[in-house]
């Protein structure tokens, strides 16, 4: 467990000036930011050098987008971002595995073809699809009820039913991921002699699936969860846009000069500063998430700690 | 094929294949099916001695079975088109993504010790980015009008590094095998132990993989196409400005590609919502197709089968595999 730990700690440590440095250079030698134009004569890339950008950074400056500072932009934008991913994340781990647990069959002791189909299209449903789809049915709850309001929030921010929809939508990938790596990795284990002599015990299917099939799986569940972050932060963009929820997804995608209404990105767009305090951030992100599900991981199934080890 | 008493049959398979093969299908002769120009506008049209003005709904009027966009080009014809490229793109980065993580990998696990930390380090760095978030930094710093180059560069860079693992994961445990020993034991050249053992493990998983990762490249190229950012620039077209004299300039996607026709969401879902529906509708097919694919060729290809033949009686009977793409418990460290 301990040299797991430290080696994803050093990793972290190591990654962090990486993912620095791919940010900070990114936006400096983007060839927009290095055209002149008539409010500014000098390229933002040319007027950026690293030495003075590592000092100021050194004593706690980090720059702003206008009048804001690029600090208080951020921490906001993680504040709103942490809330719909934290609760994105504990629906998916609560709610995967026991629908993993349902897919299977009792009888068979495979998957349901149903539960099959079922995951499998929800995990190719693309997240904007099925966002877009909602939003029409809230336009078209307007109409119909003509209620002046939708029945749900459909955008903005709001710890509140505002929450609904963009959990909802970016939570619908990972969620059945998690319930299709759960109910293949039991379907495996359920084919397995030691089940069969369980079953003739006279064991009861609950205590067959939640006594010995789920800790020999639970590991690798855990794992899918640190995979799917990867998707979430993906997820994220698309959904803070289309949501218009102000966290850090939506700030990086005006900061690379995407905005769903078309309308001009304003300051933001490869604000060096802020595009390398994103890049990092998301990096750390994934990072810690990996390693917290792996630490998980290596607890929950004693077998993964001898290789590992050895 | 009956394990446990069970009769199981492989219909993801069955699905999976027969989806994505008309999707094949449609992206080959997909624009022979039609006779109206992806291109061409029909802001008016004379139906009937009446004037129409796209856009036209669904069915409202004929040639247009499934509608048409803003300035009146048939959605089914840009659909019919769309697929073409779309699958292309998709092709040349899973097999850029696939050769490359597969070469890693098999090397990382094969020679083991330093290099394989190394490639490991090189993993971690790639999987600790995004991949949305580098495909859309990547593309916009390359440049849209690059076209192609710059989609299989910004989705290949990071994405081998899954694969990769994997391979490495599954090479490794293929290494560490009481066989392997045995083999070097006897005298097995490397050569010999890579082609018989260790390749023919791999080989298996590779089909399912490749569906997989087509999925997810679908899956990435239509969320890009969503944010703005397509294959191609796009055309710029005028309307008459309803509050003033003069025209707007609307920049639309030109050459259809199915990420293209998802672009520009919010003027779509108000003045056309069928449009973002309907290629919503079909990239979700595509990408079912595959995944079903892979689900059905994880099923069906058993390594640990002596005959790999096909005979029908293999493809609908339910085998199970080892090796689980993406969800063994193939931990890095």
């Amino acid at each position: 467990m301990l040299p797991l730990l430290g080696r994803k700690l050093l990793t972290l440590l190591l990654f962090i000036p990486l993912l620095f440095l791919l940010g900070f250079f990114f936006a400096k030698t983007h060839p927009d930011n290095n055209v002149p134009t008539p409010q500014n004569p000098v390229p933002i890339g040319d007027s950026l050098e690293f030495p003075v950008y590592l000092q100021d950074l050194l004593a706690g400056e980090m720059g702003s987008v206008g009048t804001a500072p690029v600090t208080e932009i951020v921490t906001e934008g993680i504040k709103n971002s942490a809330i719909l991913l934290g609760l994105t994340m504990l629906i998916t781990f609560a709610v995967g595995p026991l629908l993993g647990f349902v897919s299977v069959s009792r009888r068979t002791r495979r998957i349901r073809p149903v539960a099959l189909t079922i995951t499998t299209a929800g995990q190719s449903l693309p997240g904007f699809f099925l966002g877009v789809a909602i939003l029409a049915l809230m336009l078209y709850g307007i109409f119909t009820f003509s209620q002046g309001q939708t029945p749900l929030p459909i955008s903005g921010f709001g710890v509140d039913e505002h929450l609904i929809l963009p959990v909802l939508v970016l939570a619908t990938g990972p969620l059945l991921q998690v319930t299709r790596v759960t109910a293949n990795m039991l379907e495996d284990e359920l084919q397995k002699d030691y089940v069969r002599v369980a079953q003739s015990k006279g064991l009861s299917w609950n205590r067959l699936l939640f006594r010995h099939a789920l800790p020999n799986i639970i590991a690798a569940v855990f794992l899918t969860l640190g995979r799917s972050t990867r998707w979430l932060i993906s997820g994220l963009i698309v959904v803070e846009s289309l949501f218009l929820w102000p966290g850090i997804g939506r700030i990086f995608a005006f900061s690379v000069g995407i905005r769903l209404d078309g309308r001009a990105p304003l300051d933001f767009y490869l604000h060096p500063e802020l595009l390398t305090v994103l890049v990092v951030i998301f990096g750390i992100g994934l990072l810690l998430a990996d390693t917290v599900t792996s630490v998980l991981a290596y607890w929950s199934d004693p077998r993964l700690n001898r290789p590992a080890e050895a | 094929m009956r394990r446990n008493g069970v009769a199981e049959f492989n219909y993801p398979l069955l699905i999976g294949g027969l989806i994505t093969a008309a999707f094949i299908l449609l992206a080959i002769i997909g624009p022979f099916l039609t006779d109206q120009d992806p291109m061409a506008d029909n802001r008016t049209m004379r139906i009937d001695g009446e004037w129409v003005t796209a856009p036209f709904r669904p069915g409202e009027i004929e040639g247009f079975p499934l509608g048409s966009d803003e300035i009146g080009r048939d959605i089914l014809t840009r659909i019919l088109w769309g697929i073409r490229p779309t699958l292309m793109v998709a092709l040349v980065v899973v097999a850029v993504r696939m050769g490359g993580g597969l070469l890693l990998g098999l090397t990382a696990g094969w020679y083991g010790g330093r290099f394989e930390r190394f490639v490991e380090g090189f993993i971690g760095a790639a999987l600790a980015i995004p991949i949305l978030v580098f495909a859309i930094a990547a593309i916009t710093y390359i440049g849209l009008e690059r076209g192609l180059m710059a989609f299989v560069v910004a989705l290949s860079i990071t994405g081998w590094a899954e694969t990769a693992n994997f391979v490495k994961d599954r090479t490794r445990a293929i290494m560490q095998a009481p066989y392997i020993e045995g083999a070097h034991a006897v005298g097995q050249r490397p050569n010999r132990i890579l082609t018989r053992y260790v390749l023919p493990q791999l080989w298996p998983v590779l089909p399912a993989m490749v569906a997989f990762e087509l999925a997810a490249v679908v899956l990435l190229i239509a969320e890009l196409g969503f944010l703005g950012i397509f294959i191609g620039g796009g055309v710029q077209f005028d309307v008459p400005d309803p509050l003033s004299p003069g025209v707007i300039l609307i920049r639309t996607s030109g050459q259809p590609e199915l990420g293209q026709l998802l672009s520009d969401f919010w003027a779509k879902i108000i003045q056309t919502p069928w449009v973002p529906f309907l290629v919503g509708f079909t990239v979700f097919l595509q990408i079912f197709g595959f995944n079903m694919l892979g689900e059905g060729l994880r099923r069906y290809l058993d390594v640990t089968r002596p005959s790999t033949r096909l005979s029908l009686a293999r493809i609908f009977s339910g085998n199970k595999p080892e090796p689980v793409y993406g969800e063994g418990l193939g931990v890095h460290t």
